[in-house]
């Protein structure tokens, strides 16, 4: 086996170790044991158990595989097309366009949408906003060559909308605000039932589309000239990459509100556990090592032995900011002649 | 040059350009045949880079068809036009942990399934790339770690991998030094051999004089294309520098600096020993027009070098007196100084 593999299969056995860590820790102990038996069908868990562990923390363990698989492979898609190390949907204001959404259902409808219209309104809207903001990205990308440009665009773009997001917030009810600033801290507890089964059904298309991309994207990634030279239709891949992104950012982000600094950190994380550059390789990675921070940041958010939950975005920024000032620190001259 | 042979590329009457109307080259006729290597030569901002991208498809003339084998440029698909010809840019991005092997795989992008996986048949092709510019001992090399020239032949290698009849270079040779340049010149030269068209654009006219078939040239928006010999003959490369006081010394087979008409100064015999050479170079560089002793003017300072223990001495006699110098650089010294 070569390194690269067994790095992999460490990977792996990370994950499910992590699983069986987080299925396994909540304020309501059930032993391990007890799980494993029951999943597999030959235990029959007491009822209240039974409801902690299918109606709240299996939804909430695929959520975060979801998406952790999800943002940090928007985020190495999009570093890899802006051939800059702090493209992340994050940074590129497509969360912000999310948010802007959510705030505008929160908070622009007063309390007039409530429940499940609520619930569904939130996640549309988010869609939408993170859509828009792609696709304003990608028109410029189509017309402006120089990356650090759309960069600093998409920057100034993501402090745009929060202004507008702010005014929103002073002028809202206290009630809304509340709902808004809660959707803002992230959660991966709020999504089950349908909800959970309508993510997978949008985020799963996604990260294929995003497999789809890879061979293009490994092409692209040593410069747009060479990669058209050697038979890659530029255009039609960048806008595949802004479909697989904008999807895979959109729906976490509307459905689990903002989750920061993972897209933008893992695939960074990825690089330097794997050593390796080509996206062959590094997608997968990519892929494995956001399931695992984000299992790792969901176990953090809840402090053992305790009822409260920490806010999931909090711990992700927390995980992702040194990750990001790493880069930042060692980052080298890539390009050459 | 096989003058029945079909052309691989050929322009005629393109005029290139920025859109809408800044136009660089106009009415370009060239021609380019199989196993030519031609050198692309010009100032900056002649159009090299942009004819170059042309041809490869990445930007499209203002006026008329690019013809590459027989067909018009426009009507060949990307992925056809993978197959015949590539281009390599002067803007290569190397993502870090990229090994060398990995970037010469790039090249075998066009055979590849959707995964691109590697077939035993796009093993061999990048390891022959490989050893055919002596990169083979390179391969889990790391590509940040390479120096100038090294990086620059595993671009001719991930060019060679991808197994096309033409290649385009966009100034090669740049931020090599002597060797590596005359090395990369004499691996195109090979390859060219092996019936691959290549056409290089370089500001290094010492090696396209050695080693180019064809030279198209790029002066004042017109191509003049030709043997390099042909071109010096009808001083074209003259044309090209006249106005930037540099002149084409075809003797010397170089650019020289025009001197102002400077001071006569005898530099003691014709002969072309060593000495001699490199003295009336140091004289002409320091703006002196060295005449022949025949024409001896009274008053004209001269020359003379002798060899006293092993060691050179120049004697100048100006105005009756004799001064001794033991280098040139002090020589020169005293001469600029006086």
């Amino acid at each position: 086996m070569t390194s690269y593999s067994w790095k992999m299969a460490i990977l792996v056995c990370l994950l499910v170790l992590l699983l069986i860590l987080d299925v396994g820790s909540g304020s309501v102990n059930i032993p391990i044991g007890n799980i494993i038996r029951s999943v597999f069908g030959s235990l029959e868990l007491p009822f209240r158990e039974h409801i902690i562990l299918y109606d709240f923390r299996i939804p909430r363990i695929l959520t975060a595989l979801l998406a952790g698989a999800a943002l940090s492979v928007s985020g190495l898609q999009m570093q890899t097309i802006f051939r800059n190390p702090l493209a992340g949907p994050y940074v590129l204001g497509i969360s912000s366009g999310a948010s802007l959404g959510a705030a505008l259902v929160l908070i622009g409808s007063g309390a007039m949408a409530t429940g499940l219209l609520q619930h569904w309104g939130i996640v549309a809207a988010a869609w939408i906003g993170a859509g828009v903001v792609m696709l304003i990205l990608l028109v410029i990308t189509l017309r402006i060559q120089n990356i650090m440009t759309i960069l600093i665009l998409g920057i100034m773009f993501s402090s745009g909308l929060s202004a507008i997001i702010s005014i929103m917030q002073y002028f809202g009810n206290a009630v809304a605000l509340k709902s808004f600033v809660i959707w803002s801290l992230g959660s991966l507890g709020d999504v089950s039932g349908d909800a959970l089964i309508i993510m997978a059904l949008t985020v799963v298309p996604g990260l294929i589309l995003a497999l789809f991309t890879v061979k293009s994207l490994n092409a692209m990634s040593v410069g747009e000239s060479y990669a058209s030279s050697l038979g890659v239709n530029i255009l039609r891949v960048k806008i595949l990459v802004f479909i697989s992104t904008s999807i895979l950012a959109g729906t976490i982000t509307a459905f689990c509100g903002p989750i920061g600094f993972i897209g933008i950190a893992v695939p960074h994380i990825a690089r330097f556990y794997t050593g390796r550059s080509t996206l062959r390789s590094l997608m997968p990675a990519t892929m494995l090592m956001g399931m695992v921070l984000l299992l790792v940041a969901d176990i953090f958010s809840r402090i053992p032995g305790s009822d409260q939950i920490l806010p999931v975005n909090a711990i992700t920024s927390l995980i992702g900011i040194p990750v990001v000032i790493l880069v930042v620190i060692r980052s080298r001259k890539m390009l050459i002649n | 040059m096989p003058l029945t042979a079909q052309h691989i590329i050929e322009f005629n009457n393109i005029d290139l350009g920025y859109p809408p109307e800044h136009i660089l080259l106009e009415k370009i006729h060239a021609s380019g045949f199989r196993g030519e290597l031609i050198a692309l030569m010009g100032r900056n901002g002649s159009g090299k880079s942009t004819l170059l991208r042309s041809i490869a498809g990445l930007s499209n003339p203002l006026h008329g068809d690019i013809i590459v084998k027989g067909k018009p440029l426009e009507t060949i698909k990307r992925q056809a036009l993978a197959r015949l010809l590539t281009y390599v840019g002067t803007a290569v991005h190397v993502p870090e942990n990229l090994t060398v092997y990995e970037m010469v795989s790039l090249g075998r992008h066009p055979f590849t399934n959707w995964w691109g996986k590697l077939k035993s048949d796009d093993v061999n092709a990048v390891n022959e790339s490989l050893k055919f510019v002596d990169m083979q001992d390179f391969t889990q090399k790391k590509m940040l770690t390479l120096s100038d020239g090294e990086r620059q032949r595993v671009l001719i290698a991930m060019a060679l991998s991808q197994d096309v009849e033409m290649i385009l270079l966009d100034e090669p040779t740049a931020f090599l030094d002597i060797p590596n340049r005359m090395n990369m010149i004499r691996v195109l030269h090979e390859m060219s051999q092996k019936g691959k068209t290549i056409i290089y654009s370089t500001h290094d006219f010492d090696t396209a004089l050695q080693f180019a078939d064809k030279i198209w040239l790029l002066h004042d928006r017109k191509l003049i294309q030709g043997s390099p010999e042909d071109l010096g003959m009808l001083g074209h490369y003259n044309n090209v520098f006249k106005d930037a006081g540099i002149s084409f010394d075809s003797k010397a087979m170089q650019f020289r600096n025009v001197h102002k008409e400077g001071k006569e100064i005898i530099l003691n015999s014709e002969n072309q020993n060593v000495e001699n050479i490199w003295t009336a170079k140091m004289l002409q560089r320091i703006g002196f027009h060295v005449v022949s002793d025949m024409h001896v003017g009274k008053f004209i300072p001269r020359i003379e070098i002798t060899i006293e223990n092993d060691n050179y001495i120049w004697k100048l006699t100006a105005d009756g007196k004799t001064v001794s110098f033991d280098s040139l650089y002090k020589l020169a010294s005293y001469l600029t100084h006086d």
